[in-house]
């Protein structure tokens, strides 16, 4: 014996109180408001929880036992840290809004708040990690019991009596430690200062110590990492270690699975990353140094175990103990010492941590929520029960501890400890389907997630659990060898036939599958959620989403009683600084169902989310489905109308929608800028308020047509807008509810007046163009044939004059040249009169103004002659006015017409033209009236043709009275003619524009 | 795209990236060779040696990952 028992025991004694102190120290830091936790390498530390005894002492003799095999549980949660800003961020920001307070609660609140699945979840971590528990306290008693020992190494430690075994003492230290640090408030949401502080000073400790025994075994005892490889190489057992076989893969594959649900969902693991997160800007940091951490940690466990293998006969002693043994048998006291401070630092943290966690859960999510359920007890009905709670933790703390060590008593010393550490991992990977499908798929039900959990933990506990007890003597292993009932399709080890499977790999397999299976089979399969269910998987999984404010309390409760209900669970103290702090943010106190839904989270704090809910509902009621669902579909509702409202403000037509009576309901923006009417104004108003009532009743019946006609349909609508009269296509339909009837009518009116004119111009342009088309063709004609009759002439006489020059007839020779100079004359007049016509409208000389008066009497000029030869009396009106134009044109009107009154005289015996004016409107006509002939009404239009004369008879070209409207139109004025008929008379009247708007008209 | 958003999806990649490496049949390479490096056996070497590329990486990224990054990627499901 190297080491005095008595010396060792003065170690371990000092030891925790060293760890006291740290939790002191920091709890005085803490309440100073500088805490230690508040660290992102304290944070990453205390993740480091992790690697337990199991860890220390057990990976080393895995790694004798499976080479690399061993990693595989570093590995996954390495993987698994990648995701950690993802699934990690998130469970923690869901943890912290709904002050979630363990693995149980985590679950239960996701799936409504549901007492089974709290109770389940406790049950089975209770069940899974207990084991874990003992594993810790053995792995202390066993390397106590190695040193003690020493120098006698058996493979097989003894087992002394309990009161004698120093693991019951420190197994009651850590007790009275738990409870000193873990429970001193009643807030379990609340982080455990001094605790966390010892997890992560003892994460140092370990990997300090595990690095020490390395370093001493690779360059105390062997000249290197390629010492002990080079000579390990030689022995075939050993080197065979070097490679992975085969059936390694899977193995290897299933450890990493099992581990990376396991580093997350571990009660414990729960407990520090997300219950003891105090920032989630940690994580980031945790993502490589926990990693880091592992690495370190097991970098020298290989080298360890091929030195002790080395070191010691095969099978002389567990590789299990290689951390003791070799620095043991190198007479290296101060490094035993220190190995050991390693494991008893890796066993204390998990077990403290792990009995918090449980501790919590047992109290939180399965004894509480029992007791508010048992009438009798009438727990809701005493005055402060916050004492009881913690007792009840506290008690539970007490249990878990005292249970592990009976339970490592009683069967522990038959396991190695890898076995019960995976074990315990298989267990919390079946928390794994209900938390990730609970975070990322809305549709995961409460059912099924009780159906998936309790199946793979039946499944767990049937090819896992029950094995491994029965090995362990509790009762007769025929039910492995043969079946359940001889079965042999339910070999525990052989499942349905499964063979060629190690245990591990097969009890996972299965317990997985069928986990998975269920959770999502019967979750699609009932689909049914509660409302509270469903509020909780939309707060869950879009925590990161905009804030939901969905509310599950009715606001009929009088704050008095949530007061005295609050002060029972968190004491008065804490209940004034609530309601103030509340108030504070709130701004006022008022019995609102934000208030009761921040009082269930403080109360969830303290007592779990499944008691809390039961606790507030004795004294409010829960707006039981009409809560959640109403909001959450008036918000739907709410946001669909402002999509709707968008579009049709940001549509350039004007939108409305009025019901069958015709009332409006809802118009657009365009609407509002258009009638210069707010749509609130216009909610109930007819088109009899807003349009006159000739317009409003077209846009009523065809409302009415669509109505009857049950169908959209198109319409061209006309309305007086900003006092022009505008056109609109408006496509109307009818609107149905949810039963298919209809209850109104939308519109969709555009502005076409644009379009409309300028189709109606194109209209007017192309008649007018067709009208000139035909003219002109006309003119071709006539101006061929009437050119031609003068050029038949000339050649008739010139047939004449021949005959005439050869026959010598000199008289008849003088009238064929008076005939031929006629017909010429004829031409001559007829073509510049053409030429004359085609001048006007390019007015070539200066508008000015001209007295009417002095224009007749210029005309007398050319006129004079023809109205004497005829005896025509031509009578001048005094006052003419004076007009505008083209004076040399002017002149052109008043001789044509003059000269064609002059020419369709008849056989008036008193002949006589009138010119005149006379006034209408504000115009002034100007007018030629004879009394001679007289036009035909029917004629009055064709006067004005080009070549147009009505008696081919007459003399004339049938050009002058064409000039003359040309004249006129482009002076902007009008010329018609007015006679009774035949032998009754005409008159010409003309207006021209006035000088004003002749000029605009230029300008243009 | 934002440095958390960019860190994230790297991060997700990183993670099947490893999910392959650490599996078979990569491993199935570094097993079926007889060398050592620097004396030590090439499985262990190739496992320890990506680990710590790993760790380092996801130590680079995250450290340099942005103080910008912590609020913004709010909208992850």
């Amino acid at each position: 014996m190297i080491l005095q028992s008595y010396l060792i025991i003065l170690i371990v004694f000092l030891y925790l109180c060293l760890l006291f102190a740290v939790a002191q120290y920091a709890e005085k830091r803490a309440n100073a408001g500088k805490s230690i936790i508040n660290n992102p390498w304290t944070y990453s530390l205390s993740i480091g929880v992790y690697c337990t005894a199991w860890t220390f002492y057990g990976s080393v003799g895995r790694a004798a036992a499976t080479g690399l095999g061993f990693l595989g549980v570093y590995i996954g949660p390495t993987l698994m840290a990648l995701l950690w800003w993802f699934v990690l961020r998130k469970i923690v920001r869901i943890s912290k809004i709904h002050r979630i307070t363990t693995i149980a609660d985590f679950i239960s609140s996701r799936y409504g708040k549901s007492f089974a699945l709290s109770s389940l979840v406790t049950l089975v971590a209770v069940v899974g990690i207990m084991p874990y528990i003992s594993l810790q306290l053995k792995a202390v008693s066993s390397s106590l019991n190695v040193i003690l020992q020493y120098p006698h190494l058996a493979p097989d430690l003894q087992v002394v009596s309990t009161f004698t075994d120093s693991a019951f003492y420190i197994a009651l230290m850590m007790v009275a430690f738990t409870i000193m640090f873990g429970t001193r408030r009643l807030d379990a949401s609340e982080q455990h200062e001094g605790l966390i502080a010892v997890v992560a000073f003892e994460s140092i400790i370990k990997l300090f110590a595990f690095l020490a025994v390395g370093l001493f075994v690779v360059y105390g005892m062997y000249g290197g990492m390629d010492d002990i490889y080079v000579k390990a190489r030689m022995l075939p057992e050993m080197k065979s270690l070097f490679y992975f076989k085969e059936a390694d893969y899977t193995t290897w594959m299933w450890l990493i699975v099992l581990s990376m649900m396991a580093s997350m969902f571990l009660p414990r693991q729960f407990q520090v990353m997300v219950v003891e997160n105090l920032d989630e800007k940690h994580i980031k940091q945790a993502m490589w140094v926990f990693p880091l951490y592992m690495l370190l940690i097991t970098l020298f466990t290989l080298p360890i175990a091929f030195g002790g293998m080395l070191r010691f006969a095969q099978g002389s002693l567990s590789p299990d103990t290689f951390v003791l043994t070799l620095p043991l048998v190198e007479q290296n006291s101060l490094l035993v010492v220190v190995a050991f401070i390693g494991g008893l630092a890796a066993a204390t943290s998990m077990v403290v941590v792990a009995t918090i966690a449980i501790g919590t859960m047992v109290s939180n999510d399965l004894v509480l929520p029992i007791l508010f359920k048992i009438r009798a007890f009438q727990i809701s009905e005493r005055d402060d029960i916050s004492h009881l709670i913690l007792g009840i933790r506290r008690v539970a703390i007490i249990v878990v501890i005292l249970l592990g060590y009976l339970n490592f008593r009683l069967i522990g010393s038959s396991y190695a400890l890898v076995s019960i550490g995976l074990l315990s991992f298989a267990a919390a990977a079946q928390f794994g389907p209900a938390i990730l499908g609970g975070l990322y798929w809305k549709d995961g039900t409460r059912t099924g997630a009780l159906a998936g959990l309790s199946a793979g933990i039946l499944v767990w506990l049937y090819t896992m659990m029950l094995p491994a007890l029965a090995k362990s003597g509790w009762f007769s292993i025929s039910f492995i060898e043969e079946g359940l009932f001889g079965i042999a399709i339910l070999k525990p080890y052989q499942l349905m036939g499964l063979e060629g499977l190690n245990w591990l790999v097969h009890g996972s397999f299965w317990s997985l599958l069928v986990n998975v299976g269920c959770y999502v089979s019967v979750s699609i399969w009932t689909g049914h959620q509660s409302a509270i269910e469903r509020h909780q998987a939309a707060t869950f999984v879009d925590v990161f989403k905009r804030k939901k404010k969905g509310v599950l309390w009715h606001d009929r409760f009088v704050i008095g009683d949530l007061q005295k209900l609050l002060i029972r669970f968190l004491g008065i103290e804490r209940t004034e600084q609530f309601l103030s702090d509340y108030e504070r943010i709130q701004g006022e106190l008022e019995s609102s169902p934000e208030l009761a839904d921040y009082a269930e989270k403080m109360i969830a704090g303290a007592i779990g989310s499944a008691s809390a809910r039961v606790v507030l509902s004795s004294v409010m009621e829960e707006a039981v489905d009409a809560g959640a669902t109403y909001m959450e579909i008036k918000k739907a509702l709410r946001e669909s109308e402002e999509r709707l409202q968008t579009i049709m403000d940001n549509a350039p037509s004007i939108i409305y929608l009025k019901d069958t009576q015709g009332h409006y309901l809802l118009v657009n923006q365009e609407y509002e800028r258009l009638y210069h009417i707010s749509r609130e104004e216009m909610v109930g108003k007819t088109d009899y308020d807003v349009h006159a009532p000739e317009i409003a009743k077209v846009f009523q019946e065809n409302d009415q047509l669509v109505l009857a006609g049950n169908e959209p349909l198109q319409f061209e609508e006309t309305a007086l807008d900003d006092g022009n009269m505008h056109t609109y296509l408006s496509v109307k339909f009818p609107i149905y509810d949810v039963s298919g009837n209809i209850y109104g009518i939308c519109g969709i009116s555009t502005d076409i007046t644009k379009r409309k004119k300028s189709e109606q111009e194109r209209e007017l342009l192309i008649t007018k163009l067709e009208g000139q088309k035909e003219e002109l063709e006309r003119f071709t004609y006539t101006v061929s044939h009437d050119l031609k009759s003068p050029v038949v002439t000339v050649r008739g006489f010139l047939g004449f004059l021949e005959r005439d020059l050869s026959e010598g007839r000199k008289d008849r020779i003088d009238k064929s040249i008076q005939r031929i100079y006629a017909a010429t004359d004829k031409m001559n007049t007829l073509l510049e009169e053409l030429l004359e016509l085609s001048r006007i409208g390019r007015l070539s000389n200066p508008s000015e103004t001209v007295s009417f008066r002095d224009l007749v009497e210029e005309s007398l000029n050319a006129v004079g002659g023809r109205l004497e030869e005829k005896n025509i009396h031509l009578n001048v009106l005094p006052d003419l006015p004076e007009i505008y134009g083209d004076r040399p044109r002017l002149l052109e009107i008043v001789e044509n017409l003059i000269d064609n009154a002059a020419k369709y005289m008849g056989d008036q015996p008193k002949p006589c033209i009138e010119v005149g004016a006379r006034y209408h409107n504000e115009e002034i006509i100007l007018y030629v009236q004879d009394n001679g002939i007289g036009i035909e009404s029917e004629y009055h239009e064709n006067v004005f043709g080009l070549f147009d004369k009505l008696d081919p008879n007459t003399e004339g070209t049938g050009i002058g009275l064409a000039v003359v409207k040309r004249v006129v139109e482009v002076h902007g004025g009008r010329i018609w003619v007015e006679s009774k008929g035949m032998g009754q008379g005409s008159t010409f009247c003309f207006t021209l524009a006035s000088q004003q708007a002749q000029q605009n008209k230029e300008l243009q | 795209m934002n440095k958390d958003l960019a860190n994230r999806k790297i991060m997700v990649i990183l993670f099947f990236l490893g999910i392959v490496f650490f599996n078979y049949p990569i491993l199935s390479i570094f097993s079926s060779k007889d060398e050592m490096i620097f004396g030590i056996p090439l499985l262990y070497a190739a496992v320890f040696f990506a680990w710590g590329l790993l760790t380092g990486l996801v130590a680079l990224i995250m450290r340099t990952g942005g103080k910008d990054g912590i609020n913004t990627g709010e909208n992850e499901t």
